[in-house]
C-alpha cells in the first residue's frame, strides 16, 4: 500500500529533459579531475615522506610554500591513509604539486596536534591523502572519521545553539577574546551512534572539528575533549594560518541531494 | 555496456532508460522536484565517471541506486552540519514550515520527518522493492538494523498519515497529496 502511495506521489513529476549528454560532459570532467588528483596526491605523499621532518619544520627551501603552517609541536610523521573513493563520493579537486605538498604539510601539523591533545584511548591518527579536511583515528581497533574544516565563509555567522535532545545537544562555550564555540553531540547515521562536533569562527573562516561514529560504535571522543583541542593556543595558530592561507575553498552551491 | 577496450558505448542508452526511475526515487528521498533532478543528474555523471565498472556490473541499475542513495546521504550529512552551525548574515534562513497552513498531509512531508538514513531504507525497501539483505549491504549496516528501522519508520508513517490515507488517498486532490 505504501508503494502505491509512493507511486502516486511520483507519477505526476514534471518531465525530465534528456540528462545523458550533460551527464557525459560532467562525468568526463570528473574523470579528468580524479586522474589529476591521483597524480597530485601521489606526488604530494611521496614528497612529504621523502622530506620527512625537514618539511614539517618548514626548513626545506626547495619546496615553494606560501608561509608554512606553524610547527611548534611534536612532529612524528603520520602516514597518510589512502581512502578509495566510493561511488557517490565527490572526487577531490585538482591541485598543483606545490599546493598538494602544502596541504599535506598542514595535515601533518593537524595530526601531530591531535595526537598530543586527544585522549590516550585514541591510538592512531592519520590524514586522508588528497582530502585536506579528512583524517582517520583509531580507538579500540575501530577506525573513526575526523574532520577539521577551516573554510572561508565571509558573511556567515554562528547560529544559535539548536537542541533537539536526545538526538542533538548543543552547548555554547567561550573561547576568550570574544570568540565563542558550539559543542554538539549528535546521533549520526543511527540513533544509537553519537558523534561529536565543535564549530566556531576564526577571522574570515568557519571552523568545524568533528569525530563521526563508525558504522557500529559512537565516536571515542567527546565534545568536551574536542573543545580542549580547539582551546589550545597551537590549534589557534593553525586556524590563523589556514584563515590567512586557505586550504579549502568557499562552499560551492550544493549539487544534488 | 562498455566494449572490452573500456569505451563508453552504452552509457547514454543506459542513462536514458534509468533516468526516470532514478528521478522518482530521488524525489522520494529529497522531497522536491528540483533537488531530485540535480541528484539524478549528479548520479548519472558519477556513473559515467565509473562507467567501466558500473557498466560491467551484473546489475547496473542496482549500481545506480547505490550511487544515488550514497550521494543523497553524503550531501545530507554535509548540509546538516552546516545548517546546524552557520547562517548567512542578513540572508534568508531556510526554515521548515512546520505549521503547514493548508494542513495537507503529504507522503513527502511524512517521509521528510524521518532521518535521512531511515528514509532511504524505507524508499529502497518499499519503493525499490529491495530485499532486507540488499538494503543492508547498500547502506553498510546489519539486516537487523534495516528491519528495525523500517518497522519503526512504517509505524511513524502510519501515525502521521493514518492507515486510511495510505489506503484510500485520492490522487486527484493534489498531485502529491495522500490525504487532505
Amino acid at each position: 500500500m505504501l508503494r502505491r502511495a509512493m507511486d502516486r506521489t511520483t507519477q505526476d513529476l514534471p518531465p525530465l529533459p534528456d540528462l545523458a549528454p550533460v551527464a557525459v560532459r560532467l562525468g568526463r570532467r570528473r574523470r579528468a579531475r580524479a586522474r589529476l588528483t591521483v597524480a597530485g596526491g601521489v606526488f604530494g605523499t611521496v614528497t612529504a615522506a621523502a622530506l620527512g621532518l625537514s618539511l614539517l619544520s618548514g626548513a626545506d627551501p626547495g619546496v615553494a610554500m606560501p608561509a608554512a603552517p606553524p610547527a611548534a609541536f611534536p612532529s612524528a610523521y603520520h602516514t597518510p591513509v589512502q581512502v578509495r573513493p566510493t561511488p557517490g563520493q565527490q572526487p577531490p579537486e585538482k591541485l598543483s604539486d606545490a599546493e598538494s605538498a602544502r596541504h599535506a604539510q598542514f595535515q601533518q601539523q593537524v595530526s601531530a596536534l591531535l595526537d598530543e591533545l586527544l585522549p590516550a584511548s585514541v591510538e592512531d591518527i592519520r590524514p586522508v591523502a588528497g582530502e585536506v579536511s579528512s583524517y582517520r583515528i583509531t580507538a579500540g581497533g575501530t577506525t573513526f572519521p575526523v574532520t577539521l574544516s577551516v573554510r572561508p565563509a565571509e558573511g556567515e555567522r554562528l547560529q544559535e545553539c539548536r537542541n533537539q535532545p536526545p538526538k542533538i545537544t548543543c552547548e555554547k562555550a567561550d573561547l576568550g577574546g570574544g570568540r565563542t564555540a558550539q559543542v554538539y553531540a549528535m546521533a549520526v547515521n543511527r540513533t544509537d551512534t553519537l558523534g561529536a562536533m565543535v564549530v566556531t569562527r576564526y577571522g574570515r573562516s568557519k571552523v568545524l572539528l568533528s569525530v563521526d561514529p563508525s558504522d557500529t560504535a559512537s565516536a571515542p571522543v567527546t565534545g568536551a575533549q574536542l573543545l580542549t583541542v580547539v582551546r589550545d593556543a597551537r590549534f589557534t595558530d593553525l586556524l590563523k594560518y589556514a584563515d590567512a592561507h586557505p586550504v579549502q575553498k568557499k562552499d560551492a552551491p550544493v549539487e544534488g541531494g | 555496456m562498455p566494449s572490452p577496450l573500456g569505451s563508453d558505448v552504452g552509457f547514454e542508452e543506459f542513462a536514458r532508460s534509468a533516468q526516470t526511475r532514478l528521478y522518482r526515487t530521488a524525489y522520494l528521498l529529497c522531497g522536491d522536484a528540483e533537488t531530485a533532478r540535480d541528484l539524478t543528474q549528479t548520479t548519472l555523471a558519477k556513473l559515467f565517471q565509473h562507467w567501466r565498472r558500473a557498466g560491467a556490473a551484473e546489475h547496473p541499475h542496482a549500481y545506480a541506486k547505490t550511487v544515488l542513495t550514497r550521494t543523497f546521504l553524503a550531501e545530507r550529512r554535509r548540509r546538516l552540519r552546516d545548517l546546524l552551525a552557520f547562517t548567512r548574515t542578513g540572508g534568508l534562513v531556510p526554515a521548515r514550515n512546520t505549521e503547514q497552513p493548508d494542513l495537507r498531509v503529504t507522503l513527502l512531508a511524512a517521509l521528510a520527518e524521518l532521518p535521512p538514513r531511515a528514509r532511504a531504507m524505507v524508499v529502497l525497501r518499499y519503493w525499490e522493492d529491495l530485499s532486507v539483505e540488499t538494503v543492508a549491504s547498500l547502506m553498510r549496516c546489519s539486516e537487523a538494523t534495516v528491519k528495525s528501522q523500517c518497522s519503526r519508520s512504517l509505524a511513524r508513517l502510519r501515525d502521521r498519515l493514518g492507515e486510511a490515507h495510505l489506503y484510500t488517498a485520492d490522487p486527484h486532490l493534489h498531485p502529491y497529496a495522500i490525504g487532505s
